[in-house]
C-alpha cells in the first residue's frame, strides 16, 4: 500500500499549502504535490463593480505583490479606455514596479532563503531564520533589511502607501514625486548597489559549494515564459511575450499579450484550487513552463544596464547557458535587483517624469481589456470584460504562483526522491523539501493573514490510484 | 515618524468581512488624534514595522481573532523565541524580536483580538465584531491612559 508523508503547512510561504510525498510499497518517493487549498474566490467578488475601481480594489488582493495588481489592473483598464497613457505614467509606473521588485526580492533572499543558504539546511532549525542570520553576520543581515527597506520607499514615495498604493489609475497615474524625494531615493542608491553586489558574491561562492542542491532543487528541462522588449531584451512591466525552451532555443516570441490565451492553456487537478497553466501547444503537462526571475533571466537577450549584463553573463557561464535549476531562482534574484537598481537610477534622471501630464482621460471604448506586467514572481495576467457602463462582467486573473505550479510540484518530487528516505523525513530533507518551494517565492492565497481558517483537504493514496481516506476539516 | 510614545497598528484584509476588525479600530483610534500616538491601520504586519516599534515606549497590535472565542481579548507580549513561521507576513512577536535583534530594544506591547465571525470577500462587519470594536477602542484608551 502506498505510504504518503504530510508537511503541513510550509513555513515561510504566503497562505497555507500542504504537501504530500507520495511513497511507494518499497518505500521510495512516487511522486509529490503542492495542495492548495484556499479557493480565493476574487474574481467573482470583482463583478459588477465599476473597472475604475479595480486598480485600488485588486491591490488589496494581497499584501506581498499590491503593486503588481495595481500596475496590470490600471494596464487592464488603459485597454479599455483604448488609450496609450502619458509618457511620464508609463515610466513612473516602471519606476514602482522596480521598487516592487527590489523589496520583494530583498525579502525573498533576506528573509526567507538567506538563512537556510548561508547557516546551511541542516543547521539548528531554531537558528536558521534572521535572527540566527543576524548574530552570524549582523552587517549582512541589517543589510538586507535596508535595502527591501529602500525598495519600499520607492513605493511610499509614488504611492503615498506601502502596502495599497491606488495610485495607478486606468490611464495613467495620479501624481509625480517631488526633486527633493527623488534625490532622496538617489543618494540612497550607492548603498542599496553594494549589498546586492556583497549578496551575489556570497551566492556565488554558496554556489561552489551546494553542488547537491542546484543538481536537485527542481533542475529538469521546461519551458520558460516572460515579458521581452521588442529586441528581446529583459522586460518587467510591458513588452511581449517569449517562451523559450531549456536548449535557449526561441519557441514562441513576440505574442501580443492580450492573446495570452492562444499559448497558455489552463488545467485544473482535483487535489489543488490551484490552476496548473501550461504552453497550449506542448499540452498538458509536457507544456510546463517557469515563470519569474529565473525565467526573465532565461528568455532575455539581454537586460541592457552594464553591471547586470556583466552579472548575467557570469550567471550563464556558471549555468552553462540557459539555467534549468531552480536553485538559480536566487541567483537570479540578485541579479534582477541590480538591474532595478540601474533602471531606477536611470528613471530618476530622466526628464520626462517631471511632466505635468500624467493621464489620458477617456471614457469605455472597448469592453475587453487584457492587463500584463511581471510580478516580482512572474508575469501577471488581469483580464476583464465591462458592459457599456464599465462595469465588471468577468474577471479573470492568473497569478505568478498559478504559472509555476507544475514547476512546483516536480520540484518537490525531485528534491524528495534525493532526501528523504524510508518513512521518516529528516530534518535536513524537510527544510529542503520547504527551500526548494521557497526558491520560488510562492505568494498562494494573497488574501486574508488569518490563520488556521483555510480548508484543509487530506487524501491517502493507493498504488493503484484509489483513495483510501479522505479528511476534510 | 522618530519619537511617539505609542504606537497602535491594526492590521486585517478590508476586503474579508470582519478580519477588517482591526483596522477598523485603528481608523476610529486615529480619529481621536489622541497625542503621542502614532496609528496605522495595514494589511498586514511587514518587517520595515520593526523599526517604527523600536522607536516607541509602548505598541499596541489589533487583530480580527477567528478562532471562536467570543470575547476581546488581551495579551501581553514579549519578542518571540524564533522566526520559523513567519513568512512574507510577520507575527507581533517576531516584529519584536526583530526591533530587539536589529535596534537593540523593543516596546511594552500589548495584542487585542477581537472575535471575528467570517472572513467573506465583501462581506460586512457582523454585529458581534462591531461591538467587538467599539470594546477594542476603550480598551485601547485605557491602556494608553494607564501607560502614562
Amino acid at each position: 500500500m502506498t505510504r504518503q508523508i504530510l508537511i503541513d503547512p510550509v513555513t515561510r510561504i504566503e497562505g497555507h499549502a500542504k504537501i504530500s510525498i507520495h511513497l511507494d510499497d518499497n518505500g521510495d518517493v512516487q511522486e509529490a504535490r503542492l495542495h492548495v487549498t484556499e479557493f480565493r474566490g476574487f474574481e467573482r467578488f470583482c463583478e459588477g463593480r465599476p473597472f475604475w475601481e479595480m486598480p485600488g480594489i485588486t491591490a488589496r488582493i494581497c499584501g506581498i505583490c499590491p503593486v503588481s495588481h495595481l500596475l496590470a489592473s490600471a494596464k487592464a483598464g488603459d485597454a479599455l479606455l483604448s488609450v496609450t497613457i502619458p509618457p511620464a505614467a508609463e515610466k513612473l509606473r516602471r519606476l514602482m514596479n522596480l521598487g516592487q521588485i527590489v523589496q520583494s526580492h530583498a525579502l525573498s533572499f533576506f528573509h526567507l532563503s538567506a538563512p537556510d543558504l548561508l547557516l546551511g539546511f541542516d543547521s539548528d532549525p531554531a537558528r536558521r531564520n534572521v535572527f540566527g542570520l543576524m548574530t552570524a553576520d549582523p552587517m549582512f543581515a541589517r543589510a538586507g533589511i535596508r535595502l527591501r527597506q529602500f525598495g519600499q520607499d520607492i513605493i511610499a514615495m509614488l504611492g503615498g502607501s506601502k502596502i495599497h498604493p491606488a495610485w495607478a489609475v486606468p490611464g495613467g497615474v495620479r501624481s509625480a514625486p517631488t526633486a527633493a524625494q527623488r534625490a532622496d531615493i538617489a543618494q540612497r542608491l550607492p548603498e542599496a548597489r553594494a549589498t546586492v553586489l556583497d549578496a551575489l558574491r556570497r551566492f556565488k561562492t554558496l554556489l561552489d559549494t551546494h553542488h547537491d542542491e542546484a543538481a536537485t532543487f527542481g533542475n529538469f528541462p521546461s519551458l520558460f515564459l516572460g515579458l521581452v522588449g521588442p529586441h528581446g531584451e529583459w522586460e518587467h512591466y510591458d513588452g511581449h511575450l517569449r517562451v523559450v525552451d531549456s536548449g535557449g532555443a526561441i519557441v514562441a516570441d513576440q505574442v501580443e499579450p492580450s492573446r495570452y490565451r492562444d499559448i497558455i492553456a489552463e488545467a485544473v487537478e482535483p487535489w489543488s484550487y490551484l490552476k496548473m497553466p501550461y504552453y497550449r501547444a506542448r499540452g498538458y503537462p509536457a507544456g510546463m513552463y517557469r515563470v519569474g526571475p529565473l525565467a526573465r533571466l532565461n528568455i532575455c537577450t539581454r537586460i541592457g544596464t552594464l553591471l547586470a549584463d556583466a552579472e548575467l553573463g557570469e550567471m550563464r557561464q556558471r549555468a552553462g547557458g540557459i539555467a534549468t535549476s531552480s536553485f538559480y531562482y536566487h541567483y537570479a534574484r540578485l541579479v534582477e535587483i541590480l538591474a532595478a537598481l540601474e533602471r531606477i537610477s536611470l528613471l530618476l534622471d530622466d526628464p520626462d517624469i517631471d511632466s505635468l501630464r500624467l493621464r489620458a482621460e477617456a471614457g469605455v471604448n472597448q469592453f475587453e481589456g487584457i492587463g500584463v506586467s511581471e510580478a516580482p514572481r512572474g508575469t501577471l495576467f488581469h483580464h476583464y470584460m465591462v458592459d457599456a457602463h464599465g462595469l465588471i462582467q468577468s474577471v479573470n486573473l492568473i497569478i505568478a504562483t498559478g504559472h509555476n505550479n507544475l514547476a512546483m510540484n516536480r520540484t518537490i518530487a525531485q528534491i524528495a526522491r534525493h532526501y528523504v528516505k524510508g518513512d521518516r523525513i529528516s530534518e535536513g530533507a524537510l527544510n529542503r523539501v520547504e527551500a526548494g518551494i521557497r526558491a520560488y517565492d510562492p505568494c498562494l492565497s494573497c488574501s486574508t493573514h488569518a490563520a488556521g481558517t483555510m480548508p484543509l483537504v487530506v487524501t491517502l493514496i493507493a498504488a493503484d490510484g484509489t483513495v483510501l481516506d479522505e479528511v476534510r476539516r | 515618524m522618530a519619537g511617539y510614545s505609542v504606537i497602535i497598528i491594526g492590521y486585517g484584509n478590508d476586503l474579508r468581512g470582519d478580519d477588517a476588525a482591526g483596522r477598523v479600530a485603528a481608523e476610529r483610534l486615529a480619529a481621536l488624534q489622541i497625542p503621542d500616538v502614532q496609528v496605522l491601520s495595514e494589511h498586514q504586519l511587514v518587517p520595515e514595522h520593526a523599526a517604527l516599534l523600536a522607536q516607541a515606549h509602548m505598541a499596541i497590535f489589533i487583530d480580527a481573532d477567528l478562532s471562536g472565542c467570543p470575547i476581546v481579548r488581551v495579551t501581553h507580549l514579549t519578542p518571540g523565541a524564533t522566526w520559523s513561521a513567519m513568512g512574507h507576513t510577520a507575527s507581533p512577536e517576531g516584529l519584536l524580536s526583530l526591533a530587539t535583534t536589529v535596534y537593540g530594544q523593543s516596546p511594552h506591547s500589548w495584542l487585542i483580538r477581537i472575535p471575528a465571525v467570517h472572513d467573506n470577500l465583501g462581506a460586512s462587519l457582523s454585529p458581534q465584531t462591531e461591538d467587538g470594536i467599539s470594546e477594542a477602542v476603550e480598551i485601547v484608551r485605557h491602556l494608553i491612559a494607564s501607560f502614562r
